[in-house]
């Protein structure tokens, strides 16, 4: 089955994105985790076809950036996205360097519906 | 009596990160390209503003204050608390001046003043757009001093959600602290509406 990544350290904006995700998409699959370091450690595990990430920058432990760094290979390309409230230049400069996506917080159905449909 | 359960606190930090992002993408751009502005995560907790004043005040209890008053879905006021003694680092940084230290002391209360409003005002915006409302705010007004001169005596035990609202540009640390005082007759439309926006993705 096909899989969408979340990770955000806020439970508010997971159950958001899988609301948002499963609308769009209701036979996706959606795999949300805490934390940078928990993505890492399960994201071997998961069997799923991953079709697209959206990743918070700011957590505890790893940047959405440090994350991505790591996954963006196993994903296809344009399909990884940091989606962030810290929307400084800066923070978008890394995003376009490591060559994903930014979309900035509050994170929306039409944002998000913009995204993965491209 | 103000009480927050785990989900109402993660929206309102949510809420908060995005006011406070909005807020650091300005001050990053005056501080220049070069800078990039780091926060720490939001820490949000429901204390009485005596017990900021404490944390904030250090030893003589001294605080400068950018107040504002709002109403809307809520009524309230807004406060942002700094020591006495803030980064005078900071401001020279952020109003791109290079004055020596000794001589910015006014203009670094204009910038604190200054990011403290954008703050209360981008913080109040995203809450309001949040629950898709709507919040004015009054002109802000600076204080500094002793809290029983700051004051009104009838809030100093009031509850207020707290904000830590530190963030470093260029190795230099600005220690603020967002503070939001609702009206008591709020307190129920408060919830009401936080527990409406977080109802929508239940599945």
């Amino acid at each position: 089955m096909k899989a969408i990544l979340c990770v955000d350290d806020s439970r508010t904006i997971r159950k958001q994105m899988t609301f948002f995700i499963k609308k769009l998409f209701p036979d996706y699959n959606v795999h949300t985790f805490e934390s940078g370091e928990v993505a890492l450690a399960e994201i071997e595990n998961i069997s799923d076809e991953l079709v697209g990430a959206l990743i918070d920058y700011n957590m505890e432990g790893m940047t959405g950036i440090e994350l991505a760094e790591q996954i963006v290979d196993k994903f296809p390309a344009g399909t990884v996205s940091i989606v962030s409230a810290n929307i400084q230049d800066a923070v978008k400069a890394k995003a376009a360097e490591l060559g994903i996506s930014f979309i900035e917080k509050p994170c929306t159905l039409e944002k998000i519906e913009k995204f993965l449909k491209v | 009596m103000l009480d927050l359960n785990e989900d109402q606190i993660d929206l309102l930090k949510e809420i908060f990160n995005v006011g406070m992002g909005k807020t650091l993408k300005v001050l990053a751009e005056l501080a220049g390209k070069e800078h990039e502005v780091i926060f720490s995560l939001p820490k949000l907790e429901v204390i009485r503003l005596a017990d900021l004043i404490k944390r904030v005040g250090g030893d003589d209890n001294n605080v400068s204050i950018i107040q504002q008053s709002y109403n809307g879905v809520i009524n309230g006021k807004a406060l942002m608390l700094y020591p006495d003694k803030s980064s005078l680092e900071l401001a020279n940084l952020i109003m791109g001046t290079s004055l020596p230290i000794d001589e910015i002391s006014k203009l670094e209360n204009d910038a604190l003043a200054e990011i403290g409003n954008m703050l209360i005002n981008a913080s109040l915006s995203s809450f309001a757009n949040f629950v898709d409302k709507e919040i004015k705010t009054d002109l802000p007004k600076v204080k500094a001093g002793a809290p029983e001169v700051i004051f009104p005596k009838e809030i100093i035990n009031d509850q207020i959600i707290y904000l830590d609202a530190t963030f470093t540009i260029s190795n230099k640390e600005l220690v603020g602290h967002l503070a939001l005082l609702i009206d008591d007759d709020c307190y129920e439309q408060f919830l009401k509406v936080i527990d409406e926006y977080n109802a929508q993705f239940e599945i």
